[in-house]
């Protein structure tokens, strides 16, 4: 009987190591207001959408958080910077501040290149797998757009956006199995979700229409007849 | 034996059981299966379809900037919040939080072979931070906040310069072409090009300092059809212009001269469809690369 009793903690305890993950939320930046400010469909008047949105997201899961597990969240920094300056904030300090409520760790990423490598390297990929990425930005049917309007007017800086061409680069050994992945971003499940589970393995929820970031919490699909796919 | 056949049918069950959960919050509709075994697809084909709007993100459509703050525009705004019920309490924040940030290592390429974790500048902070979820209210403060702190734009004068910024140097032919959801500025060629050879271009601005000339009048789009003698250099990378999945070259702007209003060059369209897909685009021919990644 004892050794039953040693069998079930072994098992116990390597199974609560194998479920440790990594639980990840990736936060575009906001559109500068000297770009948007003339427009009919003005982007942003809020700095804070993509963290908003995240942050009230997060009360919906966080009880899936396990002790073991690390929650990462990883914002595009250059937007945030100037929109800063633009309103003579610091919204670095105020952002972290703010994403502090949740218990996250903060990692800072000026391009596509140190997101993705983040993904790839950022943990050793062997032992600590990533259970859950959720996209909160700019997006459109083929591309999540971290800078909208924020360098260029109505446009975004070639390395500063995730095209679903670049998803390759992605490791598919990353992801733990069942790994959860959403884009809350518009139009992703048209063709990046496809995309995404064809690069990685893992689908991605995404949406067929746009949707709203303005209701101050989880985005919701806005377009007539759009849905959630994958 | 058999205590080991138990333990594996209890580390069985509970695999089955405790495995990380796929949870789904949302009516899900899966469309199609994607094969997983297949490479990954090139993009489509390209289309003269835009890729549709994308303008998810603001309260309501027209600027905020020049409203009081007053009650009844704070009302208006709480007025176009849709789905308050979805909207959480506001949290009791005020014990100090321990921030816990890490800075990236600048990565030299756009496929960066790391070998070492990353390097990580861990600060400590003990603050008082006001918010959780923020409520509507607490939103509607903070745009009406930045909005109040907000510096005018002192060259919104209503007359676009004969001159502005810095006019040495190479000089480019450039005409102002409005396109409706497409993005960048107009056609740019050398002084003694012609048309034909023009590319559309993304104008890299600075901010309030560097200004493209329509912003003088206010609204950027007013000065379509003006032609300029554009002074600054092409950059080397490029713009993702997000209703037709292009990408752009970037001009950067260090100054101008008016010419004044000219009709449009024949023959120019902005590129179309996606320059992932190895086609020629529209502007090859002015030295433009399909794939910018290419390099």
């Amino acid at each position: 009987m004892t050794r039953v009793f040693f069998c079930l903690w072994v098992v116990l305890s390597t199974h609560s190591l194998a479920i440790a993950g990594e639980h990840i939320y990736i936060s575009g930046g906001p559109a500068l207001r000297y770009f948007e400010k003339h427009k009919t469909a003005s982007h942003d008047r809020f700095w804070g959408n993509f963290i908003q949105a995240a942050v009230a997201r997060f009360q919906e899961w966080k009880t899936e958080l396990d002790s073991a597990d690390q929650f990462t969240w990883l914002i595009y920094r250059p937007s945030y910077i100037s929109r800063g300056e633009e309103q003579g904030e610091d919204l670095i300090t105020k952002t972290e501040n703010w994403v502090a409520q949740t218990g996250a760790k903060i990692v800072w990423f000026d391009s596509r290149g140190e997101l993705i490598n983040y993904l790839n390297n950022g943990q050793d990929r062997d032992t600590l797998k990533i259970e859950r990425i959720e996209y909160f930005g700019h997006s459109n049917k083929r591309n999540w757009m971290f800078d909208y309007s924020n360098r260029f007017d109505a446009a975004v800086l070639e390395t500063d956006s995730l095209h679903m061409n670049q998803l390759k680069e992605i490791n598919r050994r990353i992801f733990a199995k069942g790994a959860y992945c959403k884009s809350w971003g518009c139009h992703s499940g048209e063709e990046y979700s496809k995309m995404w589970r064809r690069a990685t393995g893992v689908p991605l929820i995404g949406a067929i229409g746009k949707t709203d970031y303005s209701n101050a919490s989880v985005p919701v699909i806005s377009t007539p007849g759009g849905k959630w796919t994958k | 034996m058999d205590q080991m056949r138990i333990s594996l049918f209890v580390s069985a069950l509970m695999a089955m059981t405790l495995s990380p959960a796929c949870t789904q919050n949302n009516v899900i509709d899966e469309i199609e299966p994607a094969n997983l075994l297949a490479e990954p697809e090139e993009a489509p084909a390209p289309n003269d379809e835009p890729l549709g709007e994308y303008e998810p993100l603001e309260l309501e459509s027209e600027s905020i900037g020049l409203l009081p703050v007053t009650e009844e525009t704070k009302e208006e705004m709480r007025r176009s919040f849709q789905n308050q019920g979805n909207q959480t309490e506001l949290e009791d924040n005020s014990q100090s939080t321990e921030i816990n940030r890490t800075y990236l290592k600048p990565v030299a390429s756009e496929k960066p072979e790391m070998t070492e974790p990353v390097e990580e500048f861990t600060k400590t902070t003990a603050t008082a931070s006001p918010t959780g979820v923020l409520t509507t209210d607490e939103v509607i403060e903070e745009i009406l906040e930045s909005e109040k702190k907000k510096k005018p734009d002192s060259f919104e004068t209503g007359v676009i310069p004969q001159t502005f910024g810095d006019t040495t140097g190479q000089a480019y032919l450039g005409h102002r072409s409005v396109v409706d959801r497409y993005a960048g500025w107009g056609w740019i060629k050398k002084e003694d090009s012609v048309w034909k050879r023009a590319q559309w271009a993304v104008i890299e601005e600075i901010p309030r300092k560097m200004p493209i000339p329509g912003r003088f009048l206010g609204n950027p789009n007013q000065d379509d059809n003006y032609q300029y003698k554009l002074y600054g250099e092409w950059a080397n990378y490029k713009a993702y212009e997000p209703n037709y999945d292009v990408y752009v070259p970037v001009f950067q702007l260090t100054g101008f001269e008016l010419i004044g209003k000219r009709s449009k060059p024949g023959g120019l369209r902005p590129p179309r469809g996606t320059s992932m897909s190895g086609r020629t685009s529209a502007f090859s021919g002015g030295g433009a690369r399909n794939n910018p990644f290419s390099r």
